[in-house]
């Protein structure tokens, strides 16, 4: 242990030569020079060690003994050093090296984001670059308490915003608001009228008079639960106690028929490449592209960009912000492509079929017939189908911008449109 | 015959309080250990230094080291430490 602490500390070996080699050791002692590992070589001759800072006491102490001191060797971890005293180089690189060890683990690298349900990672990280912490951000000059009332200022859906340095790692910590309620005016006059024509299944009200009952055929538009109630005169009283206005509300089932039609042209506009390719590629370093192609331009008038990313990821890492990016950009002309029949109607059949389930309200569809009628270029699918479904739906009285205004309860409401059918057109 | 030493005025003190000779900062004190180890402390000087015998001061008397391959393997003020095979510790 002597020996590995000597060498940390840096040490030196010399010889002493003389009568007085004892009263050099008690020199040393009274001077205050540690020694260690004396061994006596000859009669008049001592080796020693000492530290290496000694030396000046060392030959004070044989000068005062009358003996002869001969530096035979110096080690240790000092006179290692010290022979890159004049090695500026070196010495700047040392320097240098510790200086970008020392900022570069508090630059940012990676960003992570906890706590977000329904935005998504980029949305955040898009707003965070905004204000101001991205990849390459230097820590300790960001403002964590402004970045997080910025944050929380532009971004609604955000009710907690926390941003944690970790080193070389930020991470954000955040809590969605919860959607405000929509608030339903309870109070406002209205009747339910149908959406679409069809047979009623069920007829439940809540508040109103329901003017149909089950098994009557409705139109679209009429007033299926009135907001003017009949006041009934209590038993054993004669006389009219007039009416009563309320908001209707209930839920009116009933079976219903949809067409619904689309169209496509069976021959389109597409993409034919010709081969030719062009590849060009780029280096993004800490947020800060680089171009490799310098001012070379696109020789293509229509093309396909293709592009992908390579991150750095060494040692298992998640990536480090140098990203190598390669675009591939394909040339291609406009030709004229012929859709398969089968597969154009195909296509049609799907997208009609979700039209119609969005439109549905709590309902099912219980039959379906599609039929496909081609027109030169021109292929035209429709959709017939049979469903239940809740045709009950809010109207107003008097709403600024209702065009319906207050409705009396014996006008009979005429159907707005009298067409029963609803019908889609799309065009691909 | 040899006449007997006085106490000093520490040893007289320490011996008053009842406390440890050590701790008076008088005689020097020797621990040895096995015949492989010396270790003194307080004593004022080497007197010889050889390979089969050391001399030292230790004020009222002198302390003979005996033995073989005897080496100083630490020096600092006022503390020693001897290794080697040693054979025999004299008083004189």
């Amino acid at each position: 242990m002597r020996v590995r602490l000597g060498w940390l500390l840096g040490e030196i070996s010399a010889t002493i030569q003389g009568a007085g080699a004892e009263e050099f050791l008690n020199r040393c002692a009274a001077l205050g020079a540690d020694l260690w590992a004396m061994e006596r070589t000859e009669a008049d001759g001592l080796r020693i060690r000492a530290a290496a800072g000694t030396w000046p006491r060392l030959r004070q102490a044989a000068e005062e003994s009358g003996c002869a001191l001969d530096q035979v060797r110096r080690q240790g971890l000092p006179v290692f050093l010290g022979g890159f005293r004049r090695r500026y180089a070196l010495l700047a690189g040392l320097v240098l090296c510790l200086g970008v060890l020392g900022v570069g683990s508090r630059v940012v690298l990676d960003l992570e984001v906890t706590g977000n349900e329904t935005l998504s990672d980029r949305e955040i990280l898009s707003q965070l670059r905004l204000c101001g912490v991205g990849v390459g951000t230097y820590s300790p000059s960001v403002s964590v308490r402004t970045v997080e009332n910025r944050m929380l200022l532009t971004m609604d859906r955000l009710s907690f915003c926390s941003l944690t340095f970790h080193g070389t790692r930020a991470v954000v910590s955040v809590r969605e608001a919860d959607p405000a309620p929509e608030l339903e005016e309870s109070t406002w006059p209205a009747d339910v009228i149908a959406d679409a024509d069809g047979i009623l299944l069920h007829v439940e009200p809540w508040a109103g008079d329901a003017r149909f009952s089950q098994g009557d055929a409705v139109l679209k538009g009429e007033v299926l639960i009135s907001g003017t109630m009949t006041l009934d005169p209590p038993p054993l009283i004669e006389g009219d106690l007039g009416t009563m206005t309320v908001r209707a509300e209930g839920r009116v089932l009933a079976r219903t028929w949809r067409t619904l039609t689309a169209r496509m042209g069976l021959t389109a506009a597409g993409k034919a490449y010709t081969g030719a390719e062009h590849t060009r590629y780029s280096l993004d370093l800490l947020g800060r592209r680089v171009n490799f192609y310098q001012n070379s331009g696109i020789p293509y008038a229509k093309y396909d960009t293709i592009t992908q990313y390579k991150t750095w990821s060494p040692w298992g890492s998640r990536g480090l912000p140098v990203v190598w990016c390669r675009e591939t950009f394909r040339e291609y002309r406009t030709a004229a492509l012929t859709l398969e029949p089968a597969r154009a109607e195909a296509l049609l059949r799907d997208r009609l079929m979700e039209t119609l389930l969005a439109r549905l309200d709590q309902g099912k569809v219980l039959r379906q017939d599609v039929q496909a009628v081609r027109e030169r270029d021109t292929l035209t699918v429709t959709l017939l189908a049979q469903c239940t479904e809740q045709i009950g739906r809010t109207r107003e009285w008097g709403r600024p911008g209702d065009a319906a205004g207050p409705i009396l309860s014996d006008t009979k409401e005429q159907s707005e449109a009298g067409d029963a059918n609803d019908r889609t057109d799309s065009k691909h | 015959m040899e006449k007997a030493r006085r106490p000093t005025l520490r040893e007289k003190t320490a011996r008053l309080l009842d406390l440890p000779a050590e701790t008076a900062g008088g005689p020097p004190a020797l621990v040895l250990t096995g015949d492989r180890d010396l270790y003194l402390e307080r004593y004022k000087g080497i007197l010889a230094y050889g390979k089969e015998e050391i001399h030292v001061d230790g004020g009222k008397w002198v302390l003979r080291v005996k033995g073989r391959d005897l080496e100083i393997t630490a020096l600092r003020p006022g503390q020693l430490r001897v290794a080697g095979r040693i054979d025999g510790l004299e008083l004189v």
